[in-house]
């Protein structure tokens, strides 16, 4: 291949990552290369700015679902409405004792859920380092690879 | 006789438990953002989105009984979602782009804070109207399988199945898309 991508190859290494003589183009080309990378970069963006901005309106108000029927109360709930008084009576009682023999293991649960806690905020972190998505990826594979790491945080 | 709930609608026996009546509001919370987003990306007007995205699921829940579970729920809602849009935009063609184009710098304005330079923010924002902008150019099958490929993140068998198109033709559209996402942003710039 002796010219740049045409943009119909373009498309194609966009679309479904590059094969055969383009992927050997892309990569010794620095033009064509950069040039996928920006439009990946200008999709991306557009991504983010409409998932940002859903997300605030989403986060800013109530969903109105007043269009669909209110729920029959469940049959459990007015048929054993006693029993259920009776069992958190009993419950509440022992509450007391089983706390006194189960601090230890309490102890030991602590300390499990915020290693937990850790790993779950570990991961939420490394998934926000993420600056491209996921069906941008055949894209990685056309630029060099240390760009590669720094576009995927390291997550490959 | 049907059997009814307490509020009057006919209960009908579903074959997924997520489309019963009782479920069906956890179904809404569900894929509310998912539907709005796709429909807000479509209509560029955030009100008309929300309207749409009601119908939506109004929709959906009238027609639940035809759900078979051939695909997933969420393909079924943009299935249904895909519909509501075209007919809006076919039955207000005119209104609909003159509003979307006076709503866009509105909605630009809410955009999330990046925490970035007022010059770089300025910079940030071109862009994406100008990719927004170039996805009104493109035909509607076009922008749609756009969408739902770079903003939804579904394969190209799941927009098949939403679109009702062949995985060969969603691939077409998708490659005469980003061509002609390009093409408008080398103009723009």
């Amino acid at each position: 291949m002796s010219d740049h991508l045409t943009p119909d190859q373009f498309a194609k290494c966009f679309v479904n990552g590059a094969e055969g003589l383009e992927l050997r183009h892309v990569k010794e080309c620095p033009r064509c290369s950069d040039e996928l990378d920006r439009f990946g970069s200008a999709v991306a963006l557009f991504r983010r700015a409409i998932r940002g901005r859903v997300d605030v309106h989403v986060g800013s108000d109530v969903p109105e679902v007043s269009s669909f029927p209110e729920y029959a109360p469940a049959i459990w709930a007015t048929r054993f409405r006693w029993v259920l008084a009776a069992a958190a009576v009993v419950v509440l009682g022992l509450i007391p004792v089983l706390t006194i023999r189960t601090q230890p293991e309490n102890a030991i649960d602590r300390t499990s859920a915020e290693t937990d806690s850790d790993a779950l905020m570990g991961a939420i972190n490394l998934h926000l380092l993420r600056t491209l998505p996921a069906p941008m990826e055949p894209m990685l594979a056309l630029v060099p690879s240390a760009e590669s790491e720094i576009e995927s945080g390291g997550d490959r | 006789m049907k059997p009814t709930t307490t509020s009057g609608f006919i209960a009908v026996s579903m074959e997924n438990p997520a489309l019963e009546t009782e479920n069906f509001e956890r179904l809404v919370e569900q894929y509310r953002t998912r539907v709005l987003r796709f429909v807000f990306a479509s209509v560029r007007d955030m009100d008309l989105a929300e309207t749409l995205t009601q119908d939506c699921f109004l929709k959906a829940y009238r027609s639940r009984a035809a759900f078979r579970g051939a695909c997933s729920i969420h393909t079924w809602l943009i299935r249904i979602a895909i519909n509501l849009v075209r007919d809006h935009a076919r039955s207000r063609r005119f209104q609909f782009w003159r509003s979307a184009a006076r709503v866009h710098s509105e909605e630009i304005r809410d955009w999330p804070d990046r925490k970035t330079s007022p010059e770089d923010e300025a910079a940030l924002n071109e862009q994406i109207q100008a990719v927004w902008e170039a996805t009104r150019t493109l035909s509607e099958r076009q922008r749609t399988v756009f969408l739902l490929r770079y903003m939804e993140d579904l394969s190209i068998c799941e927009i098949a199945e939403a679109t009702g198109l062949t995985e060969s033709t969603v691939n077409v559209h998708l490659v005469r898309a980003v061509r002609g996402i390009r093409k408008r942003l080398g103009e723009s710039k």
